[in-house]
């Protein structure tokens, strides 16, 4: 084992364990008020009129006419405002702040806000913006993008086909339900805006209150606090309740805080995707898969946020861990007036592989072929190409992997067996993760920096980077310390606040100890040339690695600088009576390349394993009409420690050539491929096929009375 | 209304509302910031203390039934030697991650741990059912419960 | 306004001249009329808190009765040696640990939610409870005491006080709960069913469904159907018996689960019951 793999105690754990570590809603500076959010009831409208009730002292109401410059949150596309003015588009977006120091108060003033709307006829699904007409809701089209690519020779490869094999999967919402609700303080002093938040990517609020406010830099400070999870909900998403915060605060002088209710946050805060995906294999006559023909739709929500990339990320995966040398894919990201969709753990990976590795098992099951031995045939290896064309420079041991999980889990013996006894199913998926930025994002558009700085034998680490409890106020500590050489007491790392930490980019994307450990190793490795020196400070730079190419406009070339590559095997029994699916172990086996720390690493699998645990089964998430069936802790079903099963996860060695000391990104994979591995389980135990995700008792027994 | 009860071995007494939250009263009138809010309503146990030796859902509770009751927080547990073995034992077992849940979680490993010294891991996974973790998939917390009971052995 | 009495007499009085809503535990008021967090909870009224009262704090058990008052709360019951440990198994199921230390049968019962997770049980066996008010006491059985969802015959001037269970030995006891998942869940559709079986024939048999209508569902001409019959038997008169229970299941769609889904598991988990747990 490598060195840098053995576990130390987390540098965030005494604050922790003693519940010392001041999260945004723990803090109160003299003089904070309170702001609460005024949302939009009806799911698409016209403002017709707002009533506001008088105010007494000290309260405010803030809204767009208190925006200095823009009145836009800057995602992608720039088409979501701070507040809405003539029109809403979801059921929750935001119309105007109440802000003041008495909570009651606040609530009485909210009470006698009256909002007069004109509704037009919203679009609520993907079917219904397929066949929708104007009015749009972005621009003069029914989707925010539309993709499409090719490889190989898609047209002669469909012509030479005897056999085709199709299928439609369809996928549900996912709610972070990180156990800290978005919260946000904001302070000014006449000339500085400080925002202390929950959050993934300081940088990101930065930018929203430079467009927004149209201030200069110097004048915005963002300080990330303890972080009560995010997996992706605190991505993109704080900046709306930044950019509030901060308007409130210039507006009424006073520290505003600005904390979610849980409800509040499940109904507005972005969501995984819900998806169709589409899959054609065509077959030749000798059984061999020669084309694929794929078409991905993915519901975005009112607003295009980051509907784009993750729909990208989506069609780069959906061709799985295969080598099928024509495909044609494309991918739509509707409009509808449903809750903005966006981030989460994956990023449109978790829907591309529970597609393609449930297609794969219908096609074992059509040729009446071991599912194993199906997928391995067509594995990708070092040298082949990508979906994208983007050539596998590294080892790819995916084979390996595969012997591993089925070992372990004794898959062989146990598949065969279920084939008679009833009601009890295994299934295993195969799949990646991309880690890093999608094409050449990481040089284009992030470009990366970060910061070392050396004081006699201390050296502190500036980076960007959160600490949501993934471990980086550890891991990276880790790798300046051993590339250094000194011990780690010696070096430092604290909370990122926007003045002192340059932009190293967000913290997503399985990019944080990839990409940025990368750059703090090299940056070490500078630094100890000029040890001798006593104090002196070294940026990095992010170079966009040589053997890497990649097109946007044609997505030609390497859609991910690296890949994390896993197998999952998931046993269950359902209960004859009842449906349920019990779940009776899961074995987990990756190639991360080398863990930065044994016990982090654990604790990354097993949490997004249970992640995906809930996404498979009991996290349905439900729009009817544009609102949220299911926005409580009550109704929102996460797994709790009654409903998880043994789980067994292993790594293989295969050091990346790429990240720091052979490290690949972790933080997403974990969850990638529970989905397919639970469905194909319970497609064994009940005997008929599994195409939507969750899959609750009630939908078993729906398939198992047909 | 004045309602006096004991906090961390501390006798207080507030004057509030009956129908306030005991939550609210500790997070604001009486600073334990270890006393999480996650969905106020009993789901997550992010709000968990002990009440006269129990544990409870703080945002469950309205102030009227404190009145005369011993309320323990982490702020006042944590100078206990039955902390510092579950701390051991969630150190070596890599129990935290984002952080947030966890004074919730050691207050119910005490509650499990002084009812039962000697769980086995289906009773630790019982024992800290009310109380939602996003980040460990649970296991290495039980793990952490289970080396605290060897840790601290004797202690409850 | 709230009231926070030293005694039920008090308590009575207060509920007398006041019209006031009973707050016991809280477990589920709390969250009902929860409003922002940091300001308190918006009741519909004025409040009587009865929590605290000592008086109604004990579990009292001879060979006839299982007395329970009404502030007792679920935990103390489940550690209370003195009942049979087969009544104790919904209890174990309810929440969470710190749910059953603070709620209450009396709570659980004046809420009167199909989905109630004593109810089934307590209609199972027969129970009934205790109302006093400052003119005396009524003795009236949970079946007549639960009127609707969400409604009772409690009257505006009373209190429940106690909850009594006959204190009865069964040769059977089952009890299965669907829940959304199997921690601090409400119940999708769950069964409580007991029967005494001497020499293979039934000599008494109750079964309680719980989530599938208005109300928990017992039907007794089902039950008197049974009764008499040899185990052996049971089999063959499945199908008229499940028919007989399929008509008056009459759950609904909600954010749980669906209609068909509860009529469905219903209908297995009497099967279970009637033919795989009597036939042992």
């Amino acid at each position: 084992m490598n060195k840098i793999s053995e576990s130390i105690k987390r540098y965030d754990f005494e604050d922790k364990i003693h519940g010392k570590a001041v999260y945004t809603p723990d803090y109160h500076p003299e003089g904070m008020i309170y702001a609460k959010t005024f949302r939009s009831k009806v799911s698409r409208a016209k403002i017709l009129s707002i009533q506001i009730p008088s105010l007494p002292a000290d309260y405010f109401i803030v809204d767009h006419r208190d925006i200095p410059a823009k009145n836009v949150i800057p995602v992608v596309f720039d088409d979501q405002p701070v507040f809405a003015v003539n029109e809403v588009n979801y059921i929750g977006e935001p119309i105007l702040l109440v802000a003041g120091p008495e909570k009651s108060v606040i609530l009485e003033i909210m009470n006698k806000i009256n909002v007069e709307y004109q509704t037009i006829q919203p679009i609520l699904n993907i079917e219904e913006a397929e066949s929708c007409s104007a009015p749009f809701i972005f621009k003069e089209q029914p989707h925010f993008v539309h993709y499409e690519y090719h490889k190989g020779n898609f047209e002669d490869s469909v012509k030479r086909a005897k056999r085709v094999i199709s299928d439609e999967f369809k996928t549900g919402y996912q709610e972070q339900a990180y156990l800290e609700t978005q919260s946000i303080l904001a302070t000014y002093d006449g000339d500085t805006i400080c925002i202390q938040g929950s959050m993934q990517c300081p940088y990101y609020i930065v930018e929203s209150l430079e467009v927004v406010l149209g201030w200069d830099r110097s004048r915005i400070r963002v300080i990330q606090m303890p972080t009560g999870g995010a997996f992706g909900g605190k991505e993109d998403f704080p900046s709306i309740p930044g950019v509030h915060a901060a308007l409130a605060a210039i507006k009424s002088k006073r520290p505003v805080q600005l904390v979610y209710e849980r409800q509040e946050d499940i109904q507005c805060s972005t969501k995984r995707h819900p998806s169709i995906i589409q899959i054609k294999s065509f077959l030749d006559e000798n059984e061999e898969i020669i084309a694929r023909d794929i078409e991905v739709k993915l519901d975005g929500g009112a607003y295009a946020g980051l509907s784009s990339v993750v729909l990208q990320r989506t069609i780069f995966s959906v061709a799985g861990c295969y080598n099928v040398e024509n495909l044609f894919v494309r991918g739509t990201a509707y409009a509808t007036n449903n809750v903005v969709s966006g981030a989460f753990r994956g990023f449109g990976g978790p829907q591309a592989f529970y597609a393609i590795e449930m297609h794969m098992e219908n096609i074992a099951m059509q040729l009446r072929t071991d599912p194993i031995q199906l997928r391995r045939k067509y594995f990708v290896k070092q040298g082949d190409t990508s979906s994208t064309q983007g050539k596998f420079h590294d080892p790819i041991v995916l084979d390996l992997i595969t012997d591993e999980v089925i070992t372990l889990s004794d898959f062989k013996s146990k598949r065969s067996r279920f084939e008679s006894e009833k009601l009890k199913g295994i299934g295993c998926s195969v799949f990646f993760h991309g880690c890093g930025f999608t094409g050449a994002g990481e040089a284009e558009l992030i470009k990366p920096k970060v910061r070392l700085k050396k004081l006699k034998s201390e050296v502190e680490i500036f980076i960007s980077n959160t600490e949501i409890g993934q471990g980086v106020l550890t891991t990276m500590r880790k790798i300046v310390s051993s590339a250094l050489g000194i011990p780690i007491e010696h070096v430092h790392h604290n909370y990122p606040n926007s003045h002192d930490c340059p932009d190293s980019g967000p913290t997503v994307a399985s990019r944080t100890v990839l990409i940025v450990g990368r750059l703090l190793q090299d940056c070490a490795t500078e630094m100890k040339k000029r040890w001798n020196e006593e104090s002196f400070e070294i940026i990095q730079n992010y170079a966009y690695p040589s053997h890497l190419s990649w097109d946007n406009q044609t997505f030609k070339g390497n859609a991910y600088p690296d890949y994390s590559w896993g197998a999952n095997v998931v046993e269950v029994e359902i209960n004859a009576d009842t449906y349920e699916v019990d779940v009776k172990g899961i074995w987990a086996v990756y190639d991360i390349g080398t863990p930065i720390d044994e016990k982090i690493v654990k604790g990354q699998i097993e949490g997004g394993i249970v992640q995906g645990l809930g996404y498979a089964t009991s996290e349905v998430l439900e729009t009817k009409n544009g609102k949220l069936s299911q926005d409580t802790f009550t109704t929102y079903i996460i797994p709790s420690s009654l409903d998880i099963p043994p789980i067994f996860s292993k790594l293989v060695e295969n050091p990346s050539t790429m990240g720091p000391f052979g490290a690949r990104g972790l933080g997403e994979i974990p969850l990638v491929g529970i989905a397919p591995a639970l469905a194909s389980a319970v497609q064994q135990a009940i005997g008929k096929r599994i195409t939507k995700i969750p899959i609750t008792p009630e939908d078993i027994l729906k398939e198992v009375q047909l | 209304m004045k309602i006096d009860f004991v906090l961390n071995e501390e006798e207080v007494s507030v004057d509030v509302e009956h129908s306030k939250r005991l939550l609210d009263v500790l997070r604001e009138d009486l600073h334990q910031i270890s006393v999480k809010e996650g969905c106020g309503e009993g789901e997550c146990g992010s709000c968990s203390v002990l009440m006269d030796g129990r544990l409870v859902n703080s945002c469950l509770i309205a102030m009227a039934n404190v009145e005369g009751c011993h309320i323990t927080t982490l702020e006042g547990y944590r100078n206990s030697k039955r902390f510092e073995a579950i701390k051991k034992g969630f150190e070596k077992s890599g129990s935290v991650q984002c952080g947030f849940c966890t004074p919730g979680f050691v207050l119910a490993a005490e509650a499990l741990l002084s009812e039962n010294p000697d769980p086995s891991a289906a009773e630790v996974m019982k024992g800290i059912e009310g109380n939602l973790c996003r980040c460990t998939g649970y296991h290495m917390i039980v793990a952490g419960i289970l080396e605290a009971k060897e840790i601290g052995k004797g202690l409850w | 306004m709230s009231f926070r009495p030293a005694s039920l007499s008090e308590a009575l009085l207060i509920r007398k001249t006041n019209d006031v809503m009973v707050y016991c535990g809280g477990s589920d008021v709390m969250i009902k009329y929860r409003s922002w967090s940091g300001t308190p909870a918006q009741f519909p009224k004025d409040v009587l808190y009865i929590g605290h009262l000592k008086e109604l704090k004990s579990i009292d058990v001879n060979d006839f009765e299982i007395t329970i008052g009404a502030t007792v709360s679920y935990a103390q019951f489940l550690q209370d040696e003195r009942i049979p440990i087969e009544y104790k198994k919904p209890v174990e199921q309810i929440g969470s640990v710190a749910i059953r230390n603070i709620g209450t049968f009396s709570g659980n019962i004046c809420n009167a939610s199909p989905a109630g997770d004593t109810l089934t049980m307590l209609y199972a066996l027969n129970a009934k409870v205790i109302v006093a008010s400052t003119v005396g006491k009524r003795e009236i059985a949970i079946e007549n005491f639960i009127t609707g969802p969400g409604s009772t015959c409690l009257k505006n001037d009373e209190i429940l006080t106690h909850i009594i269970i006959p204190n009865q030995k069964f040769s059977h006891t089952y009890y299965y709960k669907v829940g959304t998942r199997k921690a601090n869940a409400i119940s999708k559709v769950s069964v409580f069913a007991v029967a005494d079986v001497v020499e293979h024939r039934v000599t008494d048999i109750r079964i309680a469904v719980g989530s599938c209508g208005p109300t928990v569902i017992r039907l007794k001409e089902a039950e008197a159907k049974i009764i008499g019959s040899n185990t052996s038997n049971i089999e063959s008169m499945i199908y008229s018996l499940l028919t007989m229970y399929d008509d008056k299941i009459v759950p609904i769609d909600d954010v749980r689960s669906t209609k068909v889904y509860r009529s469905k598991v219903a209908l297995n988990l009497i099967e279970t019951f009637l033919v795989k747990e009597l036939g042992q």
